[in-house]
């Protein structure tokens, strides 16, 4: 569990970030967006201590990390930047291997760490293992940029805008493989971004920050329910909002039972697994207000209408 | 295959046929101090060495104008040299027969025009075959190490270079001097300068008040430089005799190191900070945000990433020091251009060659070694 407790960083005449309270229980991701230049990456910087608060504290399992030497913080979490910044003269595998070498790791344990590393990628060994970043596409990169952050276990990773520079269909595969590794593994996540939906898709909770400021904390669902009046609203306000809501609970939510519908050969069908938004996305295209749900064999579970969509789309 | 000219082959072979007629390739003098006068082309082509040398330009000249495999070029223009050296040893002593004792044999103008244009053609041929910096090294190493090992068998001891080196028994040690006297100063430079470097990239106040007056140094002409450290340095030696026994004094080694290591220091505290200026701000905050100490940031990061442009700037110091200790020479500091001055002194040019000769090759053997380090630490960054 992180803890944020009054966190001000001044630079100056500015304030950066101004009195921020914020919390992350373990085992989830926390989105903080806002407008650029809102002190996102200050608030970022300040948990690892690569900057310093005025004043406030940062608690990580209830210790203030003030107790630890900034250089023993920095290992036991993991950091992934936009540049990601990969060592240039050295090669994937010493890229990834830089933690564990920090912490005297035996070169037999890294040699195993990297190769799980890899293998959690989904990158082969012998083809990327020697190669150096330049070499490397842009996923590639983002890749061992989010395995270097990994390498040590740590129990807690920021990342700052790490899929920035991506193009939106290999973002969007990273996100969906990020999100994966980190329920598999359990980790603490704290992500910077601008992107809303990338917040929406990734986060169990989303902190909106302007001006230094955190204007409101809460779950994807209740901040498209109930934005705050302002900033907040119009980030996820807009016509996109019923549709980004419906894409936060799996189709499985709302499925009724066929019996309840005519359904016969021709009825489109649906994997379960899918979100509503895209069963309505479905729904509209066959122009069908009744969808056969399937699970992962094929076999028919249920049915899903478009009543039941409307009737868990809106607001309050 | 179709015959397309290779623009730069053809003027290089234009002017090879142009300097074989117009200028001696050596020239006959009647003893040491005085100017001989050219060997006739006719005279020599007499020869057999000629012969075989002509007759072997003739077809290298004709393919370096045309665009064939780079690799026969190298290999053709590299013979050439090869078998015209081999050529001009074993002619002289015919060419000698019937002049007096005294009378010499000297390189003469068309040589060193002839020298400089298959050096071209080698190095262009060089370059087009893109070999790594490692093999060509290796190639042009192997290169001179077959040149000096005819040299060594004595061909070309009838010549006046080669008389005046074996008037010269301690040419090996002036040469091991030379280049004691150039890294000698590079040295403490590198010991002082890369530090600064990177105190003037952290500090934008250091560097303004610190570069100025490191270019000034640079401007003062050596001679001048040294005349200048002559002064306080035998003051020094004047009032601490302890000092001068260990060389410290006005003349000699100490204003000759003294004033290299001062020309030293621009390139490379400047290059060292332009190295550290120039490394990525995401690859070092990643370091540090990874936990990194700020020594491990320095040695395993900020400085390899630095490395190729801090070692241009080392190439410009090496060759530049070289250069220099030959003027060194003059104030009795030993080295190549001990016999420069004194050639100088007794028109006797090819004892000045003597000193020129081995400068030119250190400095250019120097520059070599040093490309090929930056061309191995660039291959995996980049
Ligand atoms: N080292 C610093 N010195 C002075 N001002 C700084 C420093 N770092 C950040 N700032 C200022 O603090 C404010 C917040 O910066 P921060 O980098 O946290 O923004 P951000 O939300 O991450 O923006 P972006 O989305 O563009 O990355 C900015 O106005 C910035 O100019
Ligand atoms: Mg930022």
């Amino acid at each position: 569990m992180i803890e944020l407790q009054g966190l001000t960083r001044v630079f100056g005449e500015r304030t950066a970030v101004d009195n921020l309270n914020l919390r992350v229980e373990s085992g989830q991701i926390c989105a903080l967006i806002g407008t650029s230049g809102c002190g996102k990456s200050t608030t970022l910087k300040m948990i690892n201590r690569l900057i310093e608060p005025t004043s406030g504290t940062v608690l990580i399992n209830g210790e203030d990390i003030r107790n630890q030497q900034p250089e023993q913080l920095r290992r036991r979490i993991g950091y992934a930047i936009q540049g990601i910044g990969l060592f240039p003269h050295r090669s994937v595998y010493d890229n990834i291997a830089t933690v564990p070498r920090l912490l005297n790791w035996s070169s037999e344990q890294v040699d195993q760490r990297v190769h799980e590393l890899l293998d959690l990628l989904k990158m082969d060994f012998d083809t990327f293992a020697h190669q150096y970043p330049h070499r490397l596409s842009g996923g590639e990169q983002q890749r061992i940029g989010v395995a270097r952050a990994l390498a040590a276990r740590p129990e807690l990773m920021l990342m700052d805008e790490p899929f920035g520079a991506l193009d939106p269909l290999t973002r969007e595969r990273l996100q969906g493989e990020l999100k994966q590794i980190q329920r598999m593994l359990g980790i603490t996540i704290i992500l910077v971004t601008h992107d809303i939906e990338e917040a929406i898709r990734l986060a169990d909770q989303i902190a909106v920050m302007d001006g230094g400021k955190l204007l409101q904390a809460a779950s994807p669902r209740e901040l498209l329910r109930n934005p705050r009046e302002g900033f907040v609203s119009q980030l996820v306000g807009g016509e996109e909002r019923a549709l980004r809501l419906l894409s936060l609970s799996p189709i499985a939510d709302l499925v009724q039972p066929t019996e309840l519908f005519e359904l016969n050969e021709d009825t489109p069908s649906i994997d379960a697994h899918l979100t509503l938004r895209d069963a309505l996305a479905r729904q509209l295209w066959q122009r069908s207000p009744v969808l056969r749900v399937v699970d992962a064999n094929g076999a028919t579970c249920g049915a899903i209408s478009v009543q039941e969509l409307l009737s868990a789309g809106g607001g309050n | 295959m179709p015959f397309r000219i290779d623009r730069l082959g053809l003027t290089l072979a234009v002017a090879v046929a142009l300097v074989l007629v117009l200028l001696p390739l050596l020239n006959l003098q009647p003893n040491r101090i005085l100017p001989g006068s050219g060997v006739p082309l006719g005279e020599l082509i007499a020869q057999p060495g000629a012969q075989r040398f002509i007759l072997l330009m003739i077809p290298t000249a004709i393919l370096v104008c045309l665009r064939v495999h780079p690799a026969l070029k190298l290999g053709l223009s590299a013979l050439s040299l090869l078998v015209l050296i081999y050529a001009l040893g074993s002619d002289s002593d015919a060419l000698l027969a019937g002049s007096s004792g005294f009378a010499r044999l000297a390189l003469g103008s068309g040589f060193w025009a002839l020298l400089l244009l298959l050096g071209l053609m080698m190095t262009d041929a060089l370059i087009k075959l893109e070999l790594g910096a490692l093999l060509r090294l290796l190639l042009i190493v192997g290169y001179l190490a077959a040149l000096f090992a005819l040299l060594a068998n004595g061909l070309w001891d009838r010549l006046s270079l080669m008389l005046e080196y074996h008037n010269q028994p301690t040419f090996w040690q002036q040469g091991v001097r030379h280049l004691l006297l150039a890294l000698g100063s590079i040295l403490p430079a590198l010991i002082v300068g890369v530090p600064l470097g990177i105190r003037c990239h952290r500090s934008p106040r250091v560097r303004a008040a610190l570069i100025p007056v490191l270019s000034l140094l640079q401007t003062i002409p050596s001679l001048a430089m040294f005349g200048l450290l002559m002064i306080p340095l035998s003051l020094l030696a004047l009032s601490f005799p302890l000092l001068a026994e260990f060389g410290i004094r006005g003349i000699g080694v100490a204003p000759a190191v003294l004033a290299l290591f001062l020309y030293s220091l621009l390139p490379i505290v400047s290059n060292t900070a332009a190295g550290f200026d120039g490394l990525d701000p995401a690859v070092l905050q990643a370091a540090r945000g990874m936990g990194m100490s700020r020594r491990q940031m320095l040695w395993q990061i900020e400085l390899p990433l630095a490395l190729p442009v801090m070692l241009s700037g080392l190439r410009i110091v090496v060759t530049m020091n070289i250069g220099l200790v030959a003027v060194a020479g003059l104030i009795g500091g030993g080295g190549y251009g001990t016999y420069i001055f004194q050639g100088l002194g007794q028109t006797a040019t090819d004892l000045v060659l003597l000193g020129t000769l081995p400068t030119i090759l250190l400095a250019f053997l120097a520059a070599l070694l040093i490309d090929t380090l930056i061309a191995m630490t660039q291959r995996e960054a980049r």
